[in-house]
């Protein structure tokens, strides 16, 4: 019952179980393939009703609101793929999803994911013995952790044990949870391997103890640990191969959700509902109504951003990032408004802690609601929260040219060099002397002229123009006690003739906005985040061909996604080999 | 199910007469001459600290005697067994300052003219002196962590690990980067893969993951011999590995061969991990026995400085106690080779630019980094940062020394290398004079006597490679070189 409880958090597949399941609960949702081969991914394979289907691309899905044509619509779309490691946060919620097992407090034996400013690169999971001895303590912790609680095991267990030798419910065990683990149907010799861990039970006069070993050891099982894509062949194509349906629908789930598919997704990919373009616009669209979608969009603006840590104590560190997360959530999922709407929000989710921070005028006691800002500062959507705005700190207070970077970087995906070696500047020193006691205006003179020119006069305005915020995003008319240096808050993005002057977050994401590059910067970190490594200088989906997308799409975030996920590129891999960036 | 039989050490160790204890990895298959021949093995060890251990911190750092009688600065006070300045999780120890040798006075040359010399570094500071030091190659032309080509530790394991039952083992104190990661400045091992390409080698971070890898299979003889408990447990896991092998085996026997290529270093490992869980047993005895058990490890903590401080930037930093980490693996790093588990390790103290918070060692809330700034006066401050990576050094020799070995100790068939960051002078990107942003005026210690090393003297081996000290040491512990670029060791070391 309960593994009917825990998928059905989310609402659409109660819809769905309604039509496709008819099975009683815990029936095995992946489909068993015959016995005379190993598994899918061999050439020939035909897993469920998907055999049905004609291999290769169909050329025939246009999708709606979608440019003509444009490499989404072909197979190699995506470009290389190289194997992605689960990233912590993914195997987090994958254990989650499957076993009902939090194992956030054993996740510090795995070292940690690099961040690119993603934690997917594959270019960064390099294996270790570190690596692997970590898996298996973190296995052995949440085998035992499993086991540890009986309500768990039965939400499990698709059957009642009669004894420690009840071999057929170890096998139904292995075909339900040994194929969720793998994300695929077990080979008849798989479910056979694994079931002879009966011995164990037997040996150990306890049921439990082959199915803990067994969750140990599927724990560790690269095929878990990896999203192996070894498709099927395409005929006449050596660059790519087809997915799976079971493969699809990993990697669905591990874009919308960064988990593994649901039961009802995988009755989809059993079913051949995840072959066309339709039956994956149909499930994509399902699935952006479940709540990991919303955390995974959050998580994405949050490493992209640079918040995924806030600043201050606890309680406003909380607060600061529960704000941020509940903008993207309104406005992605609940508005499905335009993204730049992100930028230009009038009022915010807070609670009367974070409101007296901001100076602004709290909801009253009790949770956050959404508060106007009423103009109070100049405030006006997310670069006007304390999470983004604790980004460029230097020397014990805000530095425009951090800020300024931050802004070029992030948010226009520039590329901004740092000082070069013969201007021998020290960037890494605080001001000293009368520098030291100077106004930052009247510092920052410093680079209005000469060699520093030519870059600061991109990077300080920017900066200056966010100086009425400081490090958490309290408003201030003056430098940390220094009455005598006032801010102004005015500021320019573009340094020459053409830069645009402006004054506060609200009005730079106006400017921005204006620029084209925020757009274009959005689709090039989905695509980063999508791809799982930096874009090459040569994409077949270039980040250009996804900025016009998101432009047709009226910048709403969830019609850019579905129309990924249903499209031609999605459902093939190119296997050629990554170059280099 | 297992797929092989493992030897039975004990019967072994019985037919030997049982008189010699932890015996080598693999030395079952040696004719029992050979057997006699490596008895005590030679060890090589590098420890690294992302600090500055330069020349001129006035009196602080580098001791102005040279030869024998050197006396103990403010940063080396550990090494007389002194309390210092600073805070550590280490018991008191007996001085090992005459087990100690001092090298100052050498650098690594950074591009001038436009041309990066060999085992250099570009102008740039931060992030460029790991492939110089470690592998004595050329640093990228830009800013960059990577070390590009094998480090000492590597070529050594090649030379005298492979009989060992871990080639070599790479720990790690420091459990994060706290900010701006980048994961290359926590790497101090690389190696050459199949394919050629300079990978690499991961540092365990956890204290407990790395004292369950060590002492699986360690058995006190105390311990009845059909403890069934034990048994069954050590079935399951043999049981489960290879589970997790023949799945890793199947799997990689349907993939292509770009992905084939991708995988194959976390099959290499699984295949590893299952070679160390069938392995006999260790029977402890003698001086090899487990150490005591460090439990949960302490939690990973980025936090921000204390802005009331003044001066500070409340930017992230952080601290996951690696006082307690620091010593627990150096334990393990000194149990693994007085049970000759391995011959060859790297400990790495601190990152490269460590964001480490220093306030639970020298109670000022700023990292280690903004110690290296002189901004954050007075100098005493970086000495005593200095002085916890010695100490953890010292610790490590107190704990050799203690392990006798034949007529001697394992510290005498040792060859123990204490690298840092940078040294002190001149700063080409800053243009500064006195900078501990600086390659000029590197001290690098050792420890140690094997190969005939003389330790106790501080020795000036002015503009000379610090990658130089390592090929002495690797020579020292039977290895060979070139080191990178680097052929000619600094023999002065062997007296």
């Amino acid at each position: 019952m309960s593994t009917l409880t825990r998928w059905g958090t989310s609402l659409w597949c109660l819809g769905m179980l309604s039509t496709a399941c008819t099975g009683k609960i815990g029936d095995p949702t992946y489909v068993s393939d015959s016995p005379d081969r190993g598994g899918p991914g061999q050439p020939g394979s035909t897993p469920g009703k998907a055999g049905a289907t004609p291999v290769g691309p169909t050329g025939s899905t246009v999708l709606p609101g979608s440019p003509g044509a444009d490499a989404l619509l072909s197979p190699a779309g995506l470009g290389p793929s190289p194997v992605r490691r689960l990233s912590r946060e993914e195997y987090r919620q994958t254990v989650t999803d499957l076993l009902g097992i939090d194992s956030d407090a054993f996740l510090d034996l795995i070292p940690p994911d690099a961040s690119n400013p993603f934690d997917n690169d594959a270019s960064s999971q390099t294996a270790s013995a570190a690596w692997i001895e970590g898996a298996k303590a973190v296995a052995d912790r949440v085998a035992a952790a499993l086991i540890g609680q009986p309500a768990r095991v039965m939400a499990v267990l698709p059957c009642t044990p009669a004894g420690p030798a009840d071999v057929a419910c170890l096998k139904k065990f292995v075909e339900t949870t040994g194929s969720r683990f793998l994300r695929r149907p077990l080979g008849a010799d798989e479910v056979d391997r694994y079931t002879a861990v009966s011995k164990v039970s037997v040996a150990d006069n306890n049921f439990l103890s082959g199915v803990e070993l067994l969750v140990r050891a599927w724990m560790q099982n690269m095929e878990f640990l990896y999203r192996v894509e070894i498709g099927t062949p395409v005929a006449g194509r050596t660059d790519v191969v087809r997915l799976t349906p079971y493969e699809t629908a990993a990697r669905l789930s591990y874009l919308m959700w960064g988990s593994m598919p649901g039961p009802e997704l995988v009755m989809r990919a059993a079913a051949g509902r995840l072959v066309t373009a339709a039956d994956l616009r149909d499930t994509a669209q399902q699935m952006v109504g479940d709540p990991r979608a919303r955390s995974q969009m959050q998580r994405m603006h949050a490493m992209w951003l640079n918040y995924t840590r806030t600043p201050g104590t606890a309680a406003i560190a909380a607060a600061l990032k529960q704000e941020t997360d509940a903008l993207v959530g309104k406005v992605i999922f609940d508005d499905k408004a335009s993204w730049f709407d992100m930028f230009t929000a009038t009022s915010t989710f807070a609670d009367d802690t974070l409101a007296k921070h901001y100076g602004i005028t709290g909801p009253g006691p009790g949770p956050a609601k959404w508060i106007p800002y009423n103009g109070v500062g100049d405030r006006k959507g997310i670069l006007s929260h304390g999470a983004l705005l604790s980004n460029g700190n230097k020397f014990g207070d805000t530095s425009p040219v951090q800020r300024g970077l931050w802004v070029r970087r992030r948010l226009m995906c520039q590329e901004v060099p740092s000082p070069p070696p013969e201007l021998a500047v020290a960037v890494d020193e605080p001001p000293k002397g009368d520098a030291a006691n100077a106004c930052k205006k009247v510092r920052y003179l410093a680079h209005s002229a000469g060699a520093c020119y030519g870059c600061h006069k991109n990077i300080d305005p920017i900066g200056f123009g966010l100086e009425a915020f400081d490090t958490q995003g309290q408003f201030r008319t003056t430098e940390p006690s220094r009455p005598d240096c006032p801010i102004d808050g005015q500021g320019a993005l573009g340094g020459d003739a053409d830069a645009k002057t402006f004054k506060g977050p609200g009005e730079l994401a106006t400017r921005l906005i204006e620029s084209g590059r925020l757009e274009a910067c959005f689709s090039e970190n989905l695509m980063r985040f999508v791809r799982g490594r930096p874009s090459l200088p040569s994409e077949p989906v270039s980040d250009d061909v996804m900025t016009q997308r998101f432009r047709k799409a009226d910048h709403r975030v969830l019609p850019l996604l579905v129309d990924l996920a249903s499209s031609e590129a999605f459902r093939y891999r190119s296997i050629q080999k990554e170059v280099t960036p | 199910m297992s797929f092989r039989k493992p030897l039975h050490r004990r019967a072994v160790l019985r037919g030997a007469g049982g008189a010699v204890l932890g015996l080598p990895w693999l030395e079952t298959m040696l004719p029992r001459v050979a057997r006699a021949q490596v008895n005590s093995p030679k060890r090589f060890v590098v420890m690294f600290g992302g600090t500055s251990l330069g020349e001129s911190h006035g009196d602080f750092v580098i001791p102005k005697e040279l030869g024998a009688a050197w006396s103990l600065t403010r940063a080396l006070m550990p090494l007389g067994g002194k309390p210092s300045g600073v805070m550590t999780s280490l018991p008191t120890f007996e001085s090992v300052q005459k087990e100690v040798t001092i090298v100052s006075g050498m650098r690594i040359p950074y591009t001038e003219g436009g041309v990066m010399p060999p085992a250099g570094r570009p102008i740039a500071w931060h992030s460029t002196t790991p492939s110089p030091l470690f592998s004595g190659t050329r640093a990228l032309a830009q800013r960059s962590a990577q070390v590009n080509g094998p480090t000492s530790d590597q070529l050594m394991a090649d030379m005298i690990g492979k009989m060992s039952k871990f080639r070599s083992l790479e720990y790690r104190a420091q459990s994060a980067p706290y900010r701006e990661p980048d994961n290359n400045k926590g790497r101090m091992s690389w190696r050459k893969d199949a394919t050629g390409a300079v990978t690499p080698n991961n540092p365990i971070i956890s204290p407990r993951v790395a004292y369950d890898q060590l002492f699986r299979g360690f058995v006190d003889p105390a311990t009845p011999a059909g403890d069934a408990a034990r048994m069954a447990a050590t079935a399951r896991e043999k049981t489960t590995m290879d589970l997790v092998r023949g799945d890793a085996q199947r799997l990689m026997a349907r993939l292509g061969p770009i992905d084939k290529e991708r995988l194959d270093r976390h099959f290499t490992e699984i295949q590893d991990l299952e070679k160390r869980v069938n392995a006999a047993e260790t029977t402890t005895g003698g001086l090899c026995k487990k150490t005591s058990d460090p439990g949960q490890d302490p939690p990973v903590e980025i936090r921000s400085e204390d802005r009331s401080l003044g001066d500070k930037d409340g930017r992230a930093n952080g601290w996951s106690n690696e006082s307690v980490r620091a010593k627990v693996l150096i334990e393990l790093v000194a149990m693994a080779l007085v049970c000759d588990q391995t011959r060859v390790a790297t400990l790495m103290l601190t990152f490269f630019q460590s964001f480490m918070s220093m306030k639970y060692i020298t109670n000022i809330d700023i990292d280690l980094h903004d110690t290296g700034h002189h901004f954050h006066p007075p100098e005493a401050n970086m000495a005593d940062a200095i002085a916890w990576h010695i100490s953890q050094f010292a610790y490590l020799i107190s704990l050799l020394r203690a392990a006798k070995e034949g007529s001697g100790t394992v510290l005498d068939h040792s060859a123990l290398v204490f690298l840092t960051e940078g040294g002190w002078g001149y700063d080409p990107e800053l243009n500064s004079n006195a900078h501990s942003h600086s390659s000029e005026n590197m001290a690098v210690l050792l420890a140690g006597r094997a190969g005939g090393m003389m330790p106790g003297r501080h020795i000036r081996a002015a503009a000379k490679h610090p990658a130089a000290v390592i090929l002495a040491a690797m020579r020292a512990a039977g290895g060979t070189g070139p080191l990178g670029d680097i052929a000619d060791p600094i023999m002065e070391v062997f007296g």
